[in-house]
């Protein structure tokens, strides 16, 4: 089967088995972007998870890159990212603080924002995010 | 407009099945606008100036740097964030000198 092969800039070598070295190679498949998006949600005061559910009726569950703003900056959705102007801190079993995370499955995509310590706190105020994400068609 | 698609091995350009093509214009990527291997400061600090004029798409990639054996998908101690002229790396790998691979996407969030 024919091969289609773009080098990237700079690169000058075709033939190349380097991967790296080429923008697009038809032997090995870019993840492709299908849906991308932002959205507002709120964690009330109190609660521990707040979320925002974007629906892709893919019927499988896709790779998706998310993120969460808070403030102006913009933090990946990776397990122990905390938020960091979103804390409260009164003593060792008084501690707000969250993370951003991104799950996925056959009908949705999820980006959220949770209360990292289990205490009894919850978040001491209303806090306001906005999800970024982007959703391909390709699936895990 | 014409539609360039590219199959995956063993796969149809014709299929309705995105999952089934290696390349489609009618697709969006991931674009690399900018992408290195930098050192973060004895603390785990670094402070990369992109100067994009938006906040990108990014992901970022570290290790101990005196051990690059292991890499993690992200930092699991420390914090990441970019805004529209930064990407800021605190306190990675435990607040230690790290090495930081990181990419920005043309990708606007």
């Amino acid at each position: 089967m024919a091969v289609f092969k773009v080098l990237k800039e700079g690169q000058t070598d075709i033939d190349s088995t380097d991967i790296w070295r080429f923008a697009i190679h038809s032997d090995h498949p870019n993840v492709k972007i299908k849906y991308s998006g932002s959205a507002n949600f709120t964690m009330l005061a109190g609660q521990w998870d707040a979320y925002y559910v974007i629906p892709h009726n893919l019927g499988y569950i896709p790779i998706v890159y998310g993120w969460l703003e808070r403030s102006g900056k913009i933090y990946p959705c990776n397990l122990l990212t905390g938020i960091d102007d979103v804390k409260y801190d009164a003593g060792e079993f008084d501690i707000c603080s969250v993370f951003a995370y991104c799950s996925a499955d056959e009908n949705n995509v999820y980006i959220g924002a949770y209360n990292k310590f289990p205490v009894d706190a919850g978040a001491y105020a209303n806090y306001t995010f906005k999800a970024h994400w982007r959703i391909a068609v390709d699936e895990y | 407009m014409a539609v360039i698609k590219i199959a995956k091995p063993g796969k149809s350009a014709l299929s309705t099945d995105e999952r089934d093509l290696a390349f489609s214009s009618k697709l969006d990527y991931l674009k690399e606008q900018a992408s290195a291997l930098v050192d973060t400061d004895n603390n785990g600090d670094l402070t990369i100036t992109h100067n994009l004029g938006y906040v990108p798409a990014f992901t970022i990639f570290v290790a101990d740097y005196s051990d690059t054996r292991m890499w993690f998908s992200y930092d699991m101690i420390g914090n990441v964030y970019a805004t529209s002229t930064q990407l800021v790396i605190q306190s990675a790998m435990g607040a230690i000198k790290s090495k930081v691979y990181y990419a920005l996407f043309s990708s606007q969030l």
